[in-house]
């Protein structure tokens, strides 16, 4: 499926850019590895050329993989290319074809459906994330995580449980105030209130167990094409020793209190709230 | 997808056939006609790459309009003008048929505001092949194709922006046949570059004086830019250690009709190009036909080694020369022999030219050893030769003689040369026969000076007696491989002993001589 470029999408690909330029500041200027879903007219890898040196492009629809080859050779990306047409998901649980080496710098897991999709074997997109902590880990490797994904999530329950377990864990440490937040977030707060914080509680528990500090921004909620409320989010990812639990509880407190940006035409500013 | 109609017109069912039991020796040959098609539609620059199973080949040519794209999915039959175009037997898109399960062609003409998607499902056209194959009756054979292609060949259209113009390949699901072709980038590379009519890069000295002679003489002359996974792609040429003399230009006639253009460069060093790339290539449009071997034939037997003394190419010109089927050679035809025969004549000034220069460098590299010698060892034997020990004597005597033969028959061989180093040669040669001679004359006298010293009491003992002693050692000696001058000397020294009454020593260096002279031999 392809999708439509829409002025949405371009400012947060150029909001992005200067997340990239940053970190590849801080990472001494040296060329970041690409592994995401550009789709077939690999605008993000267009845009953010200047700062990676190899790109592996994950693409399972026919039409969209054979054109994103196409854009390749059209704007000469085919160097540092690795295509795969595959589901980006099975990619990171199975792995692909031995061209795709890990670990990467920036993952870019532009998605168009929810977190909690029940595909075959269940909740495979929350593992596969958690397989792109344990690949990462391995080599002991940072990288700078951005997702993007349908906010309009159709769980079933999960996405409550999952908050009454970072709650509890907040109580635990004593932080009431925080704990209360999120509370106020299960029994108040609108789907996409729930999902600005779920995502993220997710990623900090991998984050923690897999030894990594997170590093988060405030998430950027904006209307997709076909009207889709999407919300994109960009994590960083350090590795740590020896400090698993406050990482946790380090990573919940930034997460809870975080607010939202909001992109409508093009533009990208603070969320005034709102609902669906 | 749209199914496509074929009709009868539109299959020559024996191409596909061929085309489906595999018509190329080497599955490379397979990216060569997509890239040919490419090349024919007169593209800025042609890019590819490889991903996984799958090529994909783009270029920004003058693309196909409705009917191009129909002419295009054609087996077979052709409308290229074979003048003007690489491609012309209408192998085109087919030519993939066993290597990739699907073909898909997406193109698009300046002003016409379309593109047009024809998708071949190759894999299960093999599948159903067969069938036709197994008719009894040929109209039959041709009904079961027909419907064959009808099902598994699709063509839509799309709206497309007018001014866009491209043509895009993709060769999907490449099989075991075409296996290397997605496994060695590098392999591919190469062959690109030693296929396609791209140019040399500019760290190639002669690339300007080449690429000159071509455009001025070869009618149609051009090179593409061709880009492998967007790094460009050049034609290869011998490392530059090879150093090579400026390039020579030849024009192949008919008759005054001109049929081929040669150019060459010859090893500055006149010597065989140690390099992958040395050697006369075929080129027809730009595109090689063949190997270096391909031209070897234009050499005559004994002397086609010295094909790879040269590096360059034979640009064909005649259009009634074309490449067979596989581009392997050219297709037997009488242009084409008449061809062979006049650049037979061509080659025939190569091989004379490197002949001589083989004789020249023969004569040099044995002026330089003996050079060598006469600035070292020998000088300082010849200045004390009286007390050289018997042996050291004799390998004087050796050496000076094989010298002298040597020298003398450069010396003849170079008789019938032309080189402009020739003369340099020859002198010298005679400078060295001079020195050579002289040794030769003191040692003629050392061997009168060693036997007459000897000479008083052996006068007074050589008996009858004596003569017989040394008859089988003597006889011994003439059976060994040594020249004549040897042989003699080693007489007198046998004689010398025998009259010193000293068997045990003439016994000791009888046994001993074989070995040393076989040392000797082996040291020179």
């Amino acid at each position: 499926m392809r999708f439509k470029d829409t002025e949405n999408k371009r400012a947060i690909r150029a909001f992005d850019r200067d997340v990239l330029a940053t970190y590849y500041e801080e990472k001494g200027k040296k060329p970041l590895a690409y592994f995401g879903l550009p789709g077939a007219k690999m605008l993000d890898i267009l845009e953010w050329k200047e700062y990676l040196c190899r790109w592996a492009a994950v693409e399972i629809d026919d039409d969209a993989y054979s054109e994103l080859n196409f854009t390749a050779l059209e704007e000469s990306l085919c160097s540092g290319l690795i295509a795969i047409q595959a589901d980006i998901d099975d990619v990171l649980l199975k792995g692909a074809d031995d061209r795709v080496e890990f670990p990467f710098d920036v993952f870019n897991l532009d998605y168009s459906g929810g977190a909690v999709y029940k595909g075959k074997g269940g909740a495979r997109r929350l593992s596969a994330w958690e397989n792109l902590f344990r690949r990462q880990s391995k080599h002991k490797h940072d990288f700078l995580l951005l997702l993007t994904l349908n906010s309009r999530e159709r769980d079933e329950g999960e996405i409550d449980e999952a908050l009454k377990d970072a709650q509890g864990f907040l109580d635990d440490q004593g932080k009431d105030v925080l704990a209360q937040d999120v509370e106020r977030t299960i029994s108040e707060g609108t789907k996409r209130d729930k999902f600005k914080i779920y995502i993220p509680i997710l990623m900090a528990h991998h984050a923690s167990h897999y030894l990594y500090e997170l590093s988060y921004s405030p998430p950027i909620r904006y209307a997709g094409s076909s009207n889709i409320p999407m919300m994109h989010f960009i994590f960083t990812m350090e590795q740590r020793r020896g400090r698993v639990t406050p990482l946790l509880q380090q990573a919940l407190e930034q997460i809870v209190v975080s607010e939202v940006y909001e992109c409508r035409n093009g533009e990208i500013c603070r969320s005034k709230g709102g609902s669906e | 997808m749209t199914r496509v109609e074929y009709t009868g017109e539109d299959i020559g069912s024996e191409v596909l056939y061929a085309l489906s039991k595999g018509l190329y020796s080497d599955a490379k040959h397979v990216v060569r006609e997509y890239l040919q098609n490419a090349v024919d539609a007169y593209p800025e620059n042609i890019n590819m790459t490889v991903q996984g199973k799958n090529i994909y080949i783009y270029d920004d040519g003058e693309g196909m309009d409705e009917d191009g794209i129909h002419t295009c999915r054609k087996i077979g039959i052709c409308y290229k003008d074979p003048r003007r175009h690489v491609g012309f037997r209408g192998i085109g898109v087919w030519a993939g048929l066993i290597y990739a399960k699907k073909l898909v062609v997406t193109t698009s003409k300046e002003g016409v505001g379309k593109r047009y998607v024809l998708t071949i499902d190759f894999e299960n056209i093999v599948k159903d092949i067969h069938k036709g194959r197994e008719a009894k009756d040929p109209a039959e054979a041709r009904k079961i194709l027909i419907n064959v292609l009808s099902k598994h060949v699709f063509l839509d259209e799309e709206v497309e922006d007018e001014t866009k113009h491209y043509t895009k390949v993709e060769l999907n699901g490449i099989t075991e046949h075409g296996e290397k072709l997605v496994t060695d980038d590098e392999e591919l590379k190469k062959y690109i570059g030693s296929t396609l009519p791209v140019d040399f890069p500019d760290d190639f000295v002669h690339k300007k004086q080449v690429n000159d002679f071509l455009s001025n003489y070869v009618p149609d002359y051009r090179t593409v830019n061709v880009r492998f996974n967007d790094e460009e792609i050049f034609k290869p040429y011998p490392d530059p250690k090879m150093d090579l003399l400026p390039p020579q230009h030849y024009m192949v006639l008919d008759g005054k009709r001109q049929i081929g253009f040669m150019w060459e460069c010859l090893h500055s060093e006149h010597k065989k190009i140690m390099d992958e790339n040395a050697g006369l290539l075929y080129k027809v449009k730009g595109f090689t036909v063949g190997t270096a071997d391909t031209s070897r034939v234009l050499w005559e037997n004994r002397d086609a080694h010295f094909h790879l003394w040269y590096f360059g190419e034979i640009h064909i010109v005649d259009p009634e020369i074309t490449p067979n089927s596989a581009r392997e050679n050219l297709e037997g035809s009488d242009a084409q022999r008449i061809f062979v025969v006049k650049m037979r004549e061509k080659v025939e000034e190569l091989r004379k030219k490197a002949r001589m220069t083989s004789k020249k460098n023969r004569a040099a590299k044995k002026v330089k050893k003996i050079d060598e010698k006469l600035a070292t060892t020998l000088p300082d034997k010849m200045s004390r030769l009286g007390e050289l020990s018997l042996n050291d004597f004799i390998g004087v005597t050796v050496e000076t003689d094989e010298n002298l033969r040597e020298l003398k028959y450069r010396k003849k061989e170079l008789k019938g040369v032309s080189d402009p180093e020739k003369a340099k040669v020859e002198k010298k040669i005679s400078e060295q026969l001079k020195i050579l001679s002289s040794y030769r004359k003191r040692i003629t006298k050392e061997i009168d000076n060693r036997d007459t010293t000897k000479e008083e009491p052996a006068k007074k003992k050589r008996t009858g007696k004596a003569e017989k002693e040394t008859r089988p050692y003597k006889q011994e000696i003439d059976q060994m491989a040594l020249g004549n001058e040897a042989k003699n000397i080693l007489h007198v020294v046998v004689e010398i002993l025998i009259d010193m009454a000293n068997e045990d020593v003439v016994d000791r260096l009888m046994a001993d001589l074989p070995a040393r002279i076989k040392g000797m031999k082996s040291e020179k």
